[in-house]
Order: structure tokens, then C-alpha cells, then sequence
């Protein structure tokens, strides 16, 4: 089989053969050229392609409207900290360095591995804008936050950046990702050097003209710490999607976040922890709750290598359906080839628990807004691992979704 | 205050097939007075404090329930608390994540708001609250954590008077209030209960035993089976009904 562009599976679509002109475009680093050549062979996923069920990007890309639109906006800004924004426009990343933080363009980025079990990340990759990878390099404890804002209001982007935790450094990273129209796709590369420790918050939201993925893959060393808060507002299609490798060993991984889905709006946290070698801990606890016309999926993934003995993973999904018509797709899977471990995974999906809302009524709390505490108090259990300034933040914007008209 | 004519109510889940609990209550409940309603499991207790108080899954098919000479019936249960109406419940429900100041005060403005008052003050609110724990033996932190969950079954009961002694409702309905305390935590919660007795006010207290109606006096005892007012008396009935049991009474009644 060759491998060149013209082997397209199944025929390509009109938004595939976009993107391959805009690769075209682009310069033929050997890191982009080897990217595109694993996404032509893959092509966009779509139902038919494992991991992609329930949130069919080509599908999606289809009819997706050309025209401009503003971004939602950030609430996560008032935190300051050290913000560095990336926006639709092609042009590289605007920030600076600063003590114990390098900022640089890494034009000949190293060809993306794994990239078959990611097309999305391989398109990143491929379609980098200016430069094809932005490399941070964290030095010294960070009390402010790193703070990457994407934004996207036309075309959409794609942003491929590594992120490196030097030795037992500790860092704050928040991610946001907005988009009111366009196609985008930002892949992020955490490496966790020994006893390093990352605090990583993850917020999208998006309009119904937009198509968002954000991967992260997180590499975590000797007894490095990883503690995920993420909330999802969706989009025409939103993904987060995040990658752990326990890879030395005695490392702990936290995986919590949210996803609220309205009508027309889609949310999926698709997460895979590979436990490669012993001792290793992961905590998960994902919540969501989608309203008439909403779509939301879970899909989380534990794998034990034989070698990860003393694995202790938990896994948690909990999704509210708070009307007639909502959607929630999910799948846990455990795959444990190791015999001394404790794993264990709950899966949920139903409706609020009526007997409550009638007790709250009987105080007389009207049914919406007894519905609105019970849903918020129920999401809030997502946020409690994060730091209090921004579990509030992220609260303040479940409950301004669940109190607005629907 | 509260009369009920001729009241005939099923349970209807869902998920299963109907079945007739109330066949024709008639009762009157006027402005001042206690009455308590005594009688055997099963005899359709809990199920006429929910009719009265509007859960889902009980429907009312013949008869009429009027408060204060409105159609209690036609009411939401929230529209039903902004009236006044006040169940304490038999097995008060754990709300995560809400801690129970919260809980109370959004209840108590909601009925404000509802009756067209203003909404109350944080001060007079905590000050109020203060106060009704103090009465209750209410340890303060506990109004911090979320209402109920991991609450002991008299801690529960206790909140549930507390909530009452905040929200001050014209009429409370107390249903098996006594199950689950101690003697102690009984004479407590019975102080609460009848600091709200007043000419205004009046209550439906629906218990199994007597033990309850030694701390809350009635003014009239009334003993329902099989879904029937068969019995009504004063509190001498409730004594005799501790004498006799309830099969005695009824059997006469009957």
C-alpha cells in the first residue's frame, strides 16, 4: 500500500481535501510531512472508527458554516498569571518569557509518535500553524498560572505544543479553548519530569458553528503528581481528550471535569491511563448532565500492563439527563493484564432523584430552581480536587448554564 | 383551617399498577388546634400527607381538600408551602452539596417572594437561625454541612423542626416525627413543636404510638383504617387506643 495522498479510506470529503490544500500550503518540515501521511491514511474519524462512535468529526465538518463568529468568553481571566494567547489569525503565539519560564518556536519539531491511534493529533501536527511546535520549558515553582488561551472566531487553528516539567517542579497550567466558528484542534505533549507536579485546568466552550479537540498527552515520571480539573460547554462538537502514561512509576493522577450540554451542543471527555509500571494511583470522577437536544459521551479507558503491579485506579461517570430528549453515550472500560491491583469503575446515567426535588418543593423551592440545585451541587462534586479560586470559577459557570432559560 | 370531605386518593407509580389508599376521609382541622392522626401500618398515613402536601404519584379521585377555603388540590407543592403548609417528613431526605443554611434560606425567600415579602436580611437571618438551633440543641457547625447527608436518624428529625421553627408555617403536618428518638431528643423536639402552637396556627400530628401525644397534647385524636376515619375523640381516644390496641377500637368501630 503507498502511502501517499492519493489513497485516501473511504473517499475523501470536500472538508478533507481542504485540509490537504492547506498542507500544501504549509512548509514540508519532515514532522509534518510524516504526520499527514498518518491522517491520509485514517482520514477524519467518524462513527465507524473505534474511539469515535458517538462524536463523528467528519460528520460534523459537514455543512459546518464558513461565516465569522465572536468566541464565548473566559472566565477563567481574571485569575491573570501569565497568559499566552493563540488566536485563528496564523500568527504565532503572543506571550514572553519570564523567570523560570522558556517560550520558544520549535520549527523542527520531533515527528509525533503514537500519531495511528490519534488522527486528529496527526492533523495537528500536520497543520501546525506558525511554528509547527511550541515548546515551554518550566524551570522554577509557578505561584501564578500559565495560562494558554485559544481562540478561534473564523477559520479555526491548529496548535501543537510541548510542555515540559522540569524535576520536582510544581506549576499551575490552565487551558482555554473558545471557539464561536471553525474547525480546531490543539494537542499538547506534558512531560512530567520525577516528583514534578501539574495542576491542569481545561476549559471549552464553543458556538454551533464550531468543531473543537483538545488533546493532551501527559508522560508523568518517578512520582510525579497530575491533578485535571476540566469542564466542557460544548460546541457543534467538542472533545477533550486526555492521555496518561504512568511511565516510571509511583505517580498519581487525579482526572476530574464536567460536561453541560444544551440543545444543539455537544461535549465528549474521552480519557486513556495507561498504567505501564507498579505503584501507580488514578482518581476519576467525571459528571454530566445534558438538557433536551444535548449530547454528551464518556468514554474513559484504565490499562494495566502486566509490569504495574499495585495499580489503584478508580473510575467514576455520572451523568444527569435533566429533560425528555437528552443524550448521554458512555463507556468505561477496564484492561488489567496485571493480578495484584485494585481497579474499579461506576457508571450512572438517569434522571434527578425525585423524591428530593420534592422535599426541596415542599419547602417551597420552586421545581426550577430545585432542579437547578440539586443538578449544580451534583456537578460541583467535579470541581472539589481543584484549587478553590478555580473550582469557584468553574462553578459560577455550571450554575450560570443551569439557570439560564434552556 | 384545613377540611377535608369525603377525600379518596391512590398511589399510581409509574412503573406499576395503581391502588386505592384513601377511601373517604372527612376531616375538619380549624385555626388553634392540634389534631393527631393515629392508626395502624398501612392504614394510609404517610399517603394523606402527601396528598395533602401535592407528591407526584398520588392522585386524588374523588372528594375535596381546602385550605383556608381555597382548593388545596389545584395547588404545586411549592405553591402549597408559600401557603403555609409544613410536612415534616418520616424520612427526611440527605440534599448533597447544600448545606442546610442554604437550603433554608432559599426556601424561606422563595415563600416570601411567593407571598410578596420582602426577602429577609443575612443578619435577621442568622440571627433567627442562632436562636432556633439554641432551642433545638442544634450543634451550629452542623447548619454549615449539607442538609441530612450522614445525619442520624434524630439528628434528621431535629432538622426537620428546625427548618419548621424557620420557615413558621400556619400548618403542620408532623408525620411519624417520634421514630427515631430518644426520650430525650423527643421532649426536645416537642418544645420546638409546641413553641409554634398559637391561635393562628394548627397541626395534623400522624404517629403510630401514643408516646408522642404525652409531649404534644391534642385537642382531638382521630384513628384512621383502611383508609377511613373510624374513630374520633378527644385525647382520652389516644389512650385508650395504648389500653386497648388498635384492633379493639377498630374491631368496635368496625
Amino acid at each position: 500500500m503507498a502511502s501517499s495522498t492519493a489513497t485516501l479510506h473511504p473517499p475523501r470529503s470536500a472538508e478533507e481535501s481542504a485540509l490537504i490544500v492547506r498542507f500544501a500550503k504549509l512548509p514540508a518540515e519532515e514532522s509534518r510531512r510524516s504526520a499527514f501521511d498518518a491522517f491520509v491514511k485514517t482520514g477524519l474519524p467518524h462513527r465507524r472508527v473505534e474511539g469515535w462512535r458517538w462524536s463523528d468529526v467528519r460528520a460534523a465538518l459537514r455543512g459546518l458554516k464558513a461565516e465569522a463568529a465572536d468566541a464565548p468568553s473566559d472566565p477563567l481571566h481574571v485569575l491573570g498569571g501569565h497568559p499566552i494567547f493563540f488566536y485563528d489569525d496564523g500568527l504565532p503565539p503572543r506571550g514572553r518569557n519570564q523567570e523560570g519560564l522558556e517560550l520558544f518556536d520549535w520549527p523542527d519539531a520531533p515527528v509525533l509518535d503514537g500519531a495511528a491511534d490519534l488522527p486528529l493529533g496527526a492533523l495537528t501536527a500536520a497543520l501546525a500553524i506558525a511554528p509547527a511546535m511550541t515548546g515551554i520549558n518550566l524551570f522554577l515553582d509557578t505561584t501564578e498560572p500559565l495560562r494558554l488561551h485559544f481562540e478561534s472566531r473564523h477559520a479555526g487553528q491548529f496548535r501543537r505544543l510541548r510542555i515540559t516539567l522540569r524535576r520536582g517542579v510544581t506549576a499551575h497550567v490552565i487551558e482555554t479553548h473558545l471557539a464561536g466558528a471553525g474547525f480546531s484542534a490543539v494537542l499538547v505533549d506534558y512531560q512530567l519530569e520525577a516528583g514534578a507536579s501539574l495542576h491542569r485546568t481545561v476549559y471549552q466552550a464553543g458556538g454551533k458553528a464550531a468543531v473543537q479537540t483538545a488533546m493532551a498527552r501527559i508522560e508523568l515520571h518517578q512520582g510525579a503528581k497530575l491533578k485535571q480539573t476540566s469542564l466542557a460547554l460544548g460546541a457543534k462538537l467538542a472533545r477533550i481528550e486526555t492521555r496518561v502514561d504512568h511511565f516510571v512509576g509511583g505517580s498519581e493522577a487525579v482526572l476530574n471535569g464536567a460536561y453541560l450540554v444544551g440543545e444543539g451542543f455537544h461535549a465528549d471527555m474521552t480519557s486513556h491511563v495507561r498504567h505501564s509500571q507498579p505503584g501507580c494511583v488514578t482518581r476519576q470522577d467525571v459528571k454530566g448532565a445534558a438538557r433536551a437536544g444535548g449530547k454528551g459521551v464518556f468514554q474513559g479507558k484504565f490499562l494495566v500492563a502486566r509490569e504495574a503491579q499495585k495499580t489503584d485506579a478508580e473510575m467514576q461517570h455520572n451523568a444527569l439527563l435533566l429533560e425528555e430528549g437528552a443524550e448521554i453515550n458512555a463507556k468505561p472500560e477496564l484492561e488489567i493484564y496485571a493480578d495484584d491491583v485494585q481497579c474499579a469503575h461506576g457508571n450512572t446515567a438517569g434522571a434527578l432523584d425525585a423524591a428530593a426535588l420534592f422535599y426541596m418543593r415542599q419547602r417551597g423551592i420552586p421545581e426550577a430552581e430545585a432542579r437547578a440545585m440539586l443538578t449544580e451541587s451534583f456537578i460541583a462534586e467535579a470541581f472539589t480536587a481543584a484549587d478553590p479560586a478555580i473550582a469557584d470559577i468553574l462553578l459560577k459557570e455550571a450554575r450560570r448554564w443551569l439557570r439560564a432559560a434552556p | 383551617m384545613l377540611e377535608l370531605t369525603d377525600l379518596h386518593a391512590r398511589v399510581a407509580p409509574d412503573d406499576g399498577p395503581g391502588r386505592d389508599i384513601l377511601k373517604g376521609v372527612t376531616l375538619s382541622v380549624p385555626k388553634g388546634e392540634v389534631h393527631a392522626i393515629m392508626g395502624p401500618n398501612g392504614s394510609g398515613k404517610s399517603t394523606l400527607s402527601y396528598v395533602l402536601t401535592g407528591r407526584s404519584g398520588y392522585e386524588v379521585t374523588a372528594g375535596k381538600a381546602t385550605f383556608e377555603g381555597e382548593n388545596l388540590l389545584a395547588l404545586s407543592p411549592e405553591e402549597r408551602a408559600a401557603k403555609g403548609l409544613f410536612l415534616s417528613f418520616q424520612y427526611p431526605l440527605e440534599i448533597a452539596g447544600v448545606p442546610v443554611l442554604t437550603f433554608v434560606r432559599t426556601a424561606l425567600n422563595a415563600q416570601h417572594k411567593a407571598r410578596g415579602e420582602a426577602e429577609i436580611s443575612a443578619p435577621d437571618f442568622l440571627k433567627k437561625s442562632r436562636e432556633a438551633a439554641a432551642k433545638l440543641k442544634i450543634d451550629p457547625d452542623m447548619l454549615k454541612r449539607p442538609l441530612n447527608v450522614g445525619f442520624s436518624g434524630g439528628e434528621k428529625k431535629r432538622l426537620e423542626i428546625f427548618q419548621m421553627l424557620m420557615l413558621e408555617p400556619r400548618f403542620m403536618i408532623l408525620d411519624e416525627t417520634d421514630s427515631g428518638l430518644d426520650i430525650d431528643a423527643l421532649k426536645i423536639v416537642a418544645e420546638g413543636v409546641n413553641a409554634l402552637r398559637s391561635p393562628a396556627r394548627a397541626m395534623l400530628v400522624i404517629t403510630h404510638y401514643q408516646r408522642l401525644l404525652d409531649h404534644i397534647a391534642p385537642d382531638r385524636v382521630h384513628v384512621l383504617s383502611a383508609g377511613r376515619i373510624v374513630a374520633s375523640g378527644g385525647p382520652e381516644l389516644a389512650m385508650r387506643l395504648e389500653r386497648e390496641g388498635y384492633d379493639g377500637v377498630i374491631g368496635e368501630a368496625a
